[in-house]
């Protein structure tokens, strides 16, 4: 899983719905670096997708600035029209080439806990979780 | 041949074995490859830009390798794991999720900038396990998936559906969660090649990228 979709993913426990994002990634294996190819363009469209303080957060806590020996991203929303070079690189190393591939997310509000595993997020539910 | 969807479950009928033959066979490869062109070209995305798509019923990600060849990231979920593990094996782009897609999506309002789904929607319509509702289980599904995508966006959905019953049960599922569009079907008069895609839009967008609700 990259962290551009651990962006995107809340809680899907029926009734959790506040303080259901951003699940908490808790690593059994360090987490999984593959190089892809930047795109400015696409990289650009993100930034408007992306939420901000929790990506901010995520690469915080498994410590993905020193790993990938990049400048801390923002936990505001940048301008898109003027985000530099700099910032849209950095962003693209966090989002797609960091892999989360064995360990579990953890909803902070309900506590459920979905276990990922070859970096498949196992997103099924159980009978009173629907 | 006995159509997969009236043998078992998915998750049940793609095992190791069907998950692997499935993936390698040819003909399977080039109708899949096939059918997601033609989702792909009904998906109306702007064109050259690189967008977000969710793949539903992704499978061991055949379809998705044309989403990639587009220049687009995709994001798959399927309830078969066998089939995911396929995808794994493969190498493939797309970031890949264990989900029924009938107990609903949780993805963040708009993220998604399309939605595409090939030959897995009918599997909705069976009620495999006791407490299955398929009524139920389609309407959790179109809701959840309207609000994943950006305002305008379109998801285009291809089906077996196994007769007009279950077609109009479908079609009026999603209509009732908010969509609007309808069936498009190609080949109508031959048997054979006749393929069903439900084409949905999430709200429609002007020209200008302006959104009308
Ligand atoms: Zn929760």
């Amino acid at each position: 899983m990259k962290i551009l979709t651990h962006n995107m993913l809340m809680c899907n426990v029926k009734g959790c719905d506040k303080g259901n994002f951003p699940l908490r990634i808790e690593l059994s294996e360090p987490v999984s670096i593959q190089e892809t190819e930047f795109n400015e363009d696409f990289a650009r469209r993100l930034i408007g997708k992306v939420d901000w303080p929790a990506l901010a957060e995520t690469a915080a806590a498994l410590g993905l600035y020193d790993k990938l020996g990049i400048p801390e991203l923002p936990s505001t929303p940048p301008e898109a029209a003027t985000a530099d070079d700099a910032l849209l690189k950095a962003m693209h190393r966090v989002l797609l080439e960091v892999q989360v591939i064995e360990g579990k997310l953890v909803c902070n509000n309900c506590g459920k806990a979905y276990s990922v595993s070859k970096g498949i997020p196992n997103m099924l539910l159980t009978q009173d979780e629907l | 041949m006995s159509r997969p969807e009236e043998i078992g479950p998915p998750e049940i009928f793609y095992n190791e074995t069907e998950a692997k033959k499935y993936t390698t066979n040819s003909r399977i490869q080039e109708i899949q490859a096939r059918m997601t062109n033609r989702a792909l070209e009904l998906l109306n995305l702007p064109p050259d830009q690189p967008s977000l798509v969710l793949d539903i019923g992704c499978g061991s990600g055949l379809s998705g390798d044309v989403l990639a060849e587009n220049g687009h990231t995709w994001v798959g979920i399927d309830i078969s794991k066998p089939m995911l593990e396929v995808a794994v094996e493969r190498e493939v782009d797309g970031d890949l999720f264990l989900w029924d897609m009938g107990e609903g999506l949780s993805f963040r309002t708009g993220v998604f900038d399309g939605a595409i789904s090939i030959s897995a929607l009918q599997w909705l319509c069976n009620a495999d396990k006791k407490g299955h509702e398929p009524h139920k289980r389609l309407r959790l599904f179109f809701n959840t998936l309207y609000k994943c995508l950006a305002r305008g966006a379109r998801a285009v959905l291809q089906v077996y559906p196994n007769g007009p019953d279950q077609m109009n049960m479908i079609t009026t599922a999603a209509m009732r969660c908010g969509f609007s569009g309808g069936l498009v079907v190609d080949y109508p008069n031959s048997t054979r090649a006749k393929k069903f895609f439900l084409c949905l839009f999430a709200g429609s967008a002007t020209t200008d990228g302006r959104v009308e609700m």
